[in-house]
């Protein structure tokens, strides 16, 4: 019992929370956040988000005055309801565009409002991303018979595009 | 399952039913019943969500039976739609207090099948990592059985411990609490440059405060003595034929931990005591947890000062793909034995994974030990198996 | 009844502070300066909560429980002297009020835990009223030493016995009865270690968990001026009342700050055990009090009516 009124006059711990914030440490996983000029919507962070996260719509435009016509990300919307900060995004982005931030004090009143839209077009954040896998192109006989499949799949990746 | 008639002997054999109840004229010519209650899933002492049914004979518990599932997850289920390494994140939020162990063991598993050689740094900073866990989670152990006891004060000074290594965790891996650190191959990042200064002062001011706040506060209180002493009370084949592993097997004195006799990672280079107590009840299984403190705490400084240079990550190609095949890895938690088996069928998401949790498997002990008990008995039962509610439900 | 609400809203905040300072943090200090204005923070809040009972209970029982062990409370603080003329009834058998008074406050424990009909409340009456009524043998007993040195019953005399500086004090020559007083005065107000009817990490709030609301916050405020009657108690029986330890800072009719001024520490001290040792199991308890208790306050009353009939021939 002499321990806790040791305690008792001694150094409290508390800190005062909403006036005093802790200095965070460089690597902390808070709020993600995009850098859309870097993007290059290669849809790697779409595949690799374990819970579907991040939707990005697609499209081909010369952003950067090259004269060809590449992907860019014209939706990009990170669903913060969903993200458990795991940063296995961060990690698998080639051109380092998707980072962490330090905030970390998110709070909606409306599920979807945590939702947010980083293009220029809003996507749905309720619709599960499914990126299009690329196939390999398979040799031999299998071409023959692939040859009539690829037709309608390619069919359907055109309607994909049209719909996303 | 017991029967009706040796649930109750054996609680009159602990001299603490009323023999009136255990008298079967007596019994039947008054109308003698148990009382069912039930500790229901929302109770604010109950290391999670875990109904209990109880049948009661005024204050001794005559049946115990343990619900589990009301934070069932469907872990398992979910890691099969997973990508390898994306089952990490989920380990995480098995026994959400001792997340390195639990990414640690699934990491083994599938470093298993693929027969990986990690870098010796990788395995001294998972080594070094996993210590820091089991300090952290073996002093809110103590602290959480005392605040059952009813003592509202040490776990306040346990969560202190905590918060100071969740901060050094924080520094290290990004995160308070889901770390994600453990990686397929290694860990992530390396230390930054401070960190082992960090730790070994944060080690040295812990050896102090140990003694002073925890051992002088709680193992010279006559009350705390009274109520943990004799209650419990385990014998070495009740514990091995229940499957019961960690410090509530060890606290019988069966001489089993994992780290020394299936030794994995960096744990053959590191010298330590396994504690091992004779009396099987919650007093000794607190010894055992403050021992076993100590002993964390010496291993952390053998790791510090013998850390290796290197590479933290191996070198396993852009996709993980075993072949065909299992794997499987047993990491010694701060509960027991935490096993992962996984099952890959050649593709990218395992075909099955599954967890071997403590927290599951010593809940075993509750059904056999709590009859004879009286009711404010059950708390420290609960603190000698400490189970984590995110362990028995995954 | 209105000092005795206030003090045990005072007693509450005390209590907070009292905690958060030895779990080595702040207690509440959001409301008003360092915290102060907390218990009126509680009382508005209280007030407009609903007051859920449950279907199946005895609406009347359950309603009047709180009443019951309010109106104790609340009585005996009427015959405790708080300076020489300041004492609101000055009762020649006030102790015997005192001990008939907390009797009833057990009949209040088992009329929540009955009318509540549920099993957690049941288990928590049962234990409460064994509680209580077993260690009201020790708290009778050890006052049968003082009601011998001071020779009456009245509290005034008792305190006017012990006038004359702080060696004249009960607690000198009563030093065992203060002891089984003291603890067996916890064991009445059900704190730690004896919470065991409220015990809060099994049976969640035991015979008041079905309260909520005003009902609630009358057998909180039941429970703390209860915890400060005790202390009140302690202080008048053997630390000398209103008595200054030494008779040059007699301050005459304002030594109501020297009754405050043990009172807090006793109160202190209260607060100070419960928040640092576990609660006893009821077997435990009930050794504790029959077996350990009870002897020692009986052997000491023989000590005591010898040693009076010894020096009384000199």
């Amino acid at each position: 019992m002499g321990v806790t009124l040791k305690h008792m006059f001694g150094r409290k711990i508390t800190r005062q929370y909403p006036e005093h914030k802790r200095d965070l440490p460089e690597r902390s996983r808070g709020m993600l956040t995009v850098d859309m000029d870097r993007c290059i919507a290669c849809l790697q962070c779409v595949r690799i988000c374990p819970d579907h996260c991040i939707s990005i719509e697609q499209t081909k435009r010369d952003a950067d005055g090259s004269g060809k016509a590449k992907p860019y990300a014209i939706g990009f919307v990170i669903d913060d309801s969903r993200c458990m900060y795991c940063s296995l995004c961060v990690e698998v982005c080639p051109v380092n565009c998707i980072y962490h931030t330090e905030e970390f004090e998110v709070q909606a009143y409306n599920r979807l409002e945590l939702a947010r839209q980083f293009g220029e077009r809003p996507v749905d954040p309720t619709v599960d991303p499914k990126p299009t896998v690329k196939k390999k192109k398979p040799v031999g006989k299998a071409a023959a018979k692939g040859n009539q499949k690829g037709a309608a799949s390619d069919a359907k990746a055109a309607e994909n595009e049209a719909v996303s | 399952m017991l029967s009706e008639e040796r649930r109750v002997e054996s609680a009159a054999l602990s001299g603490r039913a009323s023999g009136r109840l255990t008298n079967p004229d007596v019994r039947d010519e008054f109308g003698l019943e148990t009382l069912d209650m039930n500790m229901g899933p929302q109770h604010p002492a109950m290391h999670g969500l875990l109904r209990l049914i109880l049948e009661l004979d005024g204050e001794t518990v005559v049946r115990c039976d343990p619900v589990m599932g009301y934070l069932h997850r469907c872990q398992e289920k979910i890691a099969e739609n997973r990508m390898y390494p994306a089952v990490v994140p989920l380990t995480d939020r098995l026994d959400y207090f001792a997340n390195m162990h639990m990414e640690h063991g699934y990491c083994l598993a599938v470093e298993d099948m693929l027969d990986a050689e990690i870098p010796p740094r990788a395995d001294a900073i998972r080594v070094l990592m996993s210590e820091l866990m089991r300090l952290a989670s073996h002093i809110p152990s103590i602290g959480f059985l005392m605040l059952e006891l009813g003592a509202f004060t040490p776990i306040l000074y346990s969560f202190r411990e905590r918060e100071r290594i969740q901060t050094i965790f924080e520094a290290v891996t990004g995160a308070r609490m889901m770390f994600h650190y453990i990686r397929i191959g290694g860990v992530k990042a390396d230390l930054p440059e401070d960190i082992p200064q960090r730790i070994w002062e944060y080690i040295e001011g812990l050896e102090s405060r140990f003694q002073e706040d925890f051992v002088n506060l709680i193992s010279g209180n006559e009350i705390f003595i009274a109520r943990t002493r004799g209650v419990g009370k385990m014998t070495q084949e009740q514990a091995v034929e229940m499957g019961v592993t960690g410090p509530a097997l060890r606290c019988t004195g069966v001489d089993f931990d994992i780290r020394r006799d299936y030794p994995y990672s960096w744990y053959p280079n590191v010298e330590f005591d396994v504690i091992t107590d004779t009396e099987g009840d919650v007093a000794a299984s607190y010894r055992v947890r403050i021992a076993e403190c100590l002993q964390s705490i010496r291993i952390i400084k053998q790791v510090l000062e013998n850390l290796p240079e290197g590479e933290v990550m191996a070198d396993l190609g852009r996709r993980i793909r075993p072949a065909e095949g299992e794997g499987f890895g047993r990491v010694e938690s701060p509960r027991g034995e935490y096993a992962v088996h996984v099952v890959s069928d050649g593709s990218d998401t395992p075909y099955r994974v599954h967890y071997r949790d403590p927290s599951f498997c010593n809940m075993q002990l509750l059904q056999e030990i709590v009859p004879g008990h009286y009711l404010p008995d059950i708390m420290p039962i609960m603190g000698l198996v400490d189970p984590v509610s995110g362990g028995w439900d995954k | 009844m209105f000092l005795v609400l206030n003090l045990a809203a005072v007693f509450t905040i005390a209590e907070r502070k009292v905690a958060g300072y030895i779990q080595l943090r702040y207690g509440p200090n959001r409301v008003g300066p360092r915290g102060l204005l907390q218990p009126a923070a509680d009382v508005f809040k209280l007030f407009s909560k609903e007051n859920v009972s449950p279907t199946r209970s005895d609406i009347w029982i359950f309603l009047a429980a709180p009443i019951a062990m309010f109106i104790p409370a609340a009585l005996v603080w009427m015959v405790v002297p708080f300076a020489p003329n300041a004492v609101v009834a000055d009762l020649n058998i006030a102790l015997l009020f005192f001990i008939s008074m907390t009797s009833i406050g057990a009949l209040g424990v088992i009329m929540a835990g009955y009318g509540s009909r549920s099993t957690f409340s049941l288990l928590g009456a049962l234990r409460g009223a064994a509680q209580m009524i077993s260690y009201e043998v020790p708290l009778i007993l050890s006052l049968l030493g003082v009601i011998m040195l001071s020779g009456s019953l009245s509290l005034v005399s008792i305190v006017d016995a012990q006038g004359g500086g702080f060696w004249h004090w009960n607690l000198w020559l009563q030093l065992p009865m203060f002891i089984v007083f003291y603890i067996a005065g916890l064991a009445e107000v059900k704190r730690v270690p004896f919470d065991l009817p409220e015990g809060e990490s099994e049976i969640v709030g035991g015979f008041m968990v079905e309260y909520s609301g005003m009902t609630w916050a009358l057998i909180q405020a039941s429970e703390f001026a209860s915890m400060g009657l005790m202390a009140a108690m302690n202080v008048t029986l053997f630390l000398g009342g209103w008595q200054p330890p030494i008779d040059a800072l007699d301050f005459g009719n304002f030594n109501w700050i020297w009754f405050g001024l043990k009172t807090a520490l006793i109160t202190f001290t209260f607060q100070w055990i419960r928040w640092s040792v576990p609660r006893l199991r009821m077997d435990q308890l009930m050794d504790l009090g029959w077996k350990i208790l009870v002897p020692v306050c009986l052997v000491w009353l023989f000590v005591t009516a010898g040693a009076m009939l010894v020096l009384q021939g000199f």
